[in-house]
């Protein structure tokens, strides 16, 4: 498995708050990478920093062994980098599939033209960008739900119609925000299962998590953050088991059975 | 695309039936009146396609049509071009000047945008007020050319009605294709999230502008179709109180509705001229509707849980078939 | 010719400061436009000449005008703006615009279109220095708005209230949470607001000797807003500033390069500044969280 996403000494400063400090890490193509730390640490930073949303205060990052450091947001899409946020942020106003197709942006090639007269190229195409967001309506089990009003939609659904957005412009890296964030433990579950099956169709996942059953159970390595460092690397059991984990979420305590929220 | 096959019959449908309006209504000064309507209908639909698909609250776009209308007029008069280039030409103009405006707010805020619309509509009505020697400052543009194309001349209501209605569903047509194409989806991604939007990988930017392009086109052509028609052009026609009147014709029929659009310009045209009182008291009515719209009815009548959806609710209990979410999640 | 429209534009300014306080005030809190600020307070403005012509002492009617402008805008507040005050952008913004032209066809009905002398019995007598013209009514103008700037921001900084206001601009859900009266804070805040455009639009009727129901609109809506968004969102020295900044163009503007096409190219300014400066010139900080 060769390396995939790179980041080097990420540093990021708001004023005297240091959200990053020299993180580094690495993950490889077909991979499941699970981020967790305590609240504040730095997790949703991370990512805002390596998709380009916020410029980092020092550091690169690198994909496919380009660097993209602060690259513009909407160029993560052709790159084939994908997103889920930890606050839902659909188009509420808009069709379950129409925010799927939204996904397909980068890829569908119209004009003006081809629009307003309905030129057979547009509209083949727009009928293939409509069977494929279908499909991974489909594989999410959203196909009942295809026209309704996004912002109508329970909320464990509203995050599979995100995911479903995401996974729609093919992408090689997904990045997860706290996926099963208000999810019960029978959805977490589900969502386990899902990410597993999506690994199958390709993509390198990187997800954060607070549901610890979730990220030890699908990931295939951890990075701990803490204060804006990497404080641990390893498998899932490694990391249960390093002290300053434990430290971490628990405080100076003696011992106790797994890190907990 | 699945929706055309069933909005064709339906649309289809109306157009017919306004065929025969001229027949209908005989009377000269009711059909002028719905002349009106089918004019500023074309720009009300511009107007949804920015504020309605894109969120862009446009308080200017009077100026547009304004522009449209001078630029059209003076083609013709002054410069003698025929109708078809100089109609064609007001659309393109204020296509450019709708990019230009988009340029200078594309990264602006919402707060921004609708200051920077109301600036451009006054810097616009102070121009035609006062470049005397081009727009005929106060007196205004009198005697504008009615169309000529291919030797028929357009200056009789009925005439003009169908020029009209063949105009407005054009636009409509296309209007409507755009809002159904990548394009579209892309306008209200940037209304409804443009975080998410960008992570799309939409250009938020620059599809704001595009908007802007776009819709400035249709209102720009609806410009010239106007003064081609009325015959006159006035400063005093183009203000912010007439960009937020004609906004409003669009939030009453529901933004983000098409129809409604229709609907919405149907209604402030005909009701100032049914209703004395509403005409004269413009303001109060206006002002107590747009208050009372907003608190209980901000879809207004045919957007989505708008007054229409809510009505058809409650016809539930009659035997008649409720409207089923719209077809393959296009919009009404 | 250059120190006259310099002293005017400053007199201006003052003016313009006034009411940029009163509008900023809510705008600061709320980041909603209030187009309907100026009309609201132009009622108020009114209510003044009326007990002006109904022979009040001077006192008594600008404090009526004053009290008018507060409580209008509470009700307003109350009915128009407080039950979409989470709908959105666009939403808040219309409800407001609809106040505006209820506001102005009340002075419409009332009143009438016409311009009515105005003259609150402060002679605006002129002082000449050398070549400049200073009138005694431009000093108070301008002492009173500096005056008013600083006594808000010791309310609003050494206050309980005035805390409070702040701490609602941060984040309403946790000032609730605080125990603070949301509802009554930022019904108290449009009051004032109200107020104190009521108190700036009597000066600048009292300056120019006359008022109409445009007065609203054009002087205390958009000149506050650009003020605001001159000298930066959420600041009321920026507001101040702003106000300054832009009497002194318009002043500039009218004296060196044209009196009709004074308002253009004042916008014009204003839109290329916007570009280059789009949060102002002193902005509070405030991002978007992801």
């Amino acid at each position: 498995m060769s390396v995939l996403l790179k980041v080097e000494g990420l540093d990021k400063f708001f004023g005297g708050v240091k959200a990053l400090v020299r993180v580094d890490l690495d993950v490889k193509t077909d991979e499941i990478l699970g981020v967790i730390g305590p609240n504040g640490a730095g997790k949703t930073t991370l990512f805002n920093v390596l998709t380009g949303f916020e410029p980092p205060t020092r550091g690169s990052v690198f994909f496919n062994g380009h660097e993209i450091t602060g690259r513009p947001v909407y160029r993560l899409c052709q790159l084939g980098i994908g997103r889920t946020f930890q606050n839902i942020r659909l188009f509420g106003q808009m069709s379950v599939i129409d925010n799927v197709m939204v996904g397909m942006h980068s890829e569908l090639k119209t004009s003006l033209l081809g629009i307003t007269l309905h030129l057979r190229s547009h509209m083949s195409m727009e009928k293939d960008a409509y069977s494929k967001a279908m499909k991974i309506l489909d594989f999410l089990g959203l196909h009942e739900v295809v026209t309704e009003l996004s912002s109508n939609l329970p909320y464990g659904m509203q995050r599979k119609v995100e995911i479903a957005r995401a996974l729609s412009s093919n992408p090689k890296l997904l990045l997860l925000d706290e996926p099963s964030a208000g999810m019960n433990p029978q959805e977490a579950l589900e969502l386990m299962a899902l990410i597993g099956e999506i690994r199958k169709l390709g993509p390198a996942v990187v997800v954060i998590e607070h549901n610890m059953q979730v990220v030890m159970g699908i990931s295939d390595r951890i990075v701990v953050l803490n204060f804006g460092e990497k404080i641990c690397e390893g498998t899932p059991e490694q990391v249960q088991n390093t002290p300053c984990v434990i430290e971490a979420y628990l405080g100076k305590e003696e011992e106790s059975d797994a890190p907990g929220n | 695309m699945q929706g055309s096959r069933f909005f064709f019959p339906k649309s289809l449908f109306f157009f017919i039936a306004a065929l025969f309006i001229p027949l209908a209504i005989t009377n000269d000064y009711h059909l002028r009146v719905v002349n009106m309507v089918v004019l500023y209908s074309i720009v009300a639909l511009s107007i949804n396609l920015i504020v309605g698909f894109s969120g862009q609250l446009d308080f200017g776009r009077s100026a547009f049509v304004g522009v449209g209308a001078y630029w059209s007029a003076i083609m013709m008069q002054r410069f003698g071009f025929p109708f078809l280039p100089a109609f064609l030409s007001a659309g393109m103009i204020c296509a450019l000047v709708g990019a230009g405006l988009g340029l200078l707010c594309r990264k602006s805020s919402f707060d921004y945008l609708t200051l920077i619309t109301i600036g451009f509509n006054e810097m616009c009505r102070l121009i035609f007020l006062n470049w005397q020697s081009v727009t005929n400052g106060a007196m205004g543009l009198r005697k504008v050319p009615p169309p000529v194309i291919f030797g028929y001349v357009f200056d009789t209501n009925v005439r003009y009605f169908y020029l009209s209605l063949i105009l407005l569903s054009l636009c409509y047509v296309s209007i409507r294709r755009i809002t159904e194409s990548k394009l579209g989806r892309a306008f209200q991604a940037i209304r409804d999230d443009p975080i998410a939007a960008a992570y799309s990988g939409i250009s938020v930017p620059d599809y704001k502008v595009l908007n802007f392009a776009v819709g400035s086109f249709f209102t720009g052509i609806a410009g010239s179709a106007m003064v081609h028609y009325t015959q006159y052009a006035s400063p005093y026609n183009y203000t912010l109180d007439e960009s937020i009147y004609i906004l409003q014709m669009v939030i009453l029929g529901g933004l983000g509705s098409l129809p409604g659009s229709i609907l919405g310009t149907s209604l402030l045209v005909i009701v100032p001229e049914i209703s004395r009182t509403f005409y004269e008291y413009r303001l109060a009515s206006v002002g107590l509707l747009m208050v009372f719209m907003m608190i209980w009815a901000p879809n207004g009548i045919l957007g989505r849980q708008g007054v229409g959806e809510k009505v058809i609710g409650l016809a539930r209990f009659l035997p008649v078939r409720r409207k089923v979410s719209q077809e393959k999640g296009k919009l009404p | 010719m250059f120190l006259q429209y310099l002293i005017n534009g400053i007199s201006i300014g003052s003016v313009y400061a006034l009411i940029a306080i009163g509008y900023n005030m809510v705008y600061g809190i709320l980041e909603l436009l209030n187009f309907a600020h100026g009309d609201v307070y132009a009622v108020g403005c009114f209510v003044t000449l009326a007990l002006i012509a109904a022979k009040q002492n001077i006192v008594v009617a600008i404090l009526g005008g004053f009290v008018a402008g507060f409580l209008i805008n509470l009700i307003v507040e109350r009915f128009a703006y407080r039950p979409v005050r989470y709908s959105g952008r666009v939403t808040p913004t219309i409800s407001a615009v609809g106040i505006a032209y209820i506001m102005r066809n009340v002075i419409l009905l009332v009143w009438g279109p016409e311009t009515f002398a105005f003259e609150i019995g402060i002679k605006n007598t002129h002082v000449k220095v050398g070549n400049i013209v200073f009138g005694t009514l431009q000093i108070y103008i301008l002492l009173i708005a500096i005056a008013l700037m600083v006594l808000i921001q010791l309310l609003l900084k050494r206050t309980k209230q005035g805390q409070a206001v702040l701490a609602i601009s941060q984040s309403i859900p946790t000032a609730a949470l605080m125990g603070i009266p949301v509802n009554r804070v930022i019904a108290a805040v449009y009051g004032l607001g109200a107020g104190l455009g009521v108190l700036g639009g009597i000066l600048f009727c009292a300056y120019y000797e006359s008022i109409f129901l445009g007065i609203g609109f054009m002087l205390g809506t958009m000149k506050a807003w650009m003020s605001s968004i001159v000298g930066g969102i959420g600041s009321l020295k920026g507001a101040v500033i702003g106000a300054l900044i832009l009497g002194l163009t318009e002043s500039f503007v009218s004296g060196y390069i044209s009196t009709a096409y004074r308002d253009a190219f004042v916008w014009g300014f204003f839109i290329v500044f916007v570009l280059f400066k789009p949060r102002g010139l002193f902005p509070a900080q405030i991002s978007e969280k992801v």
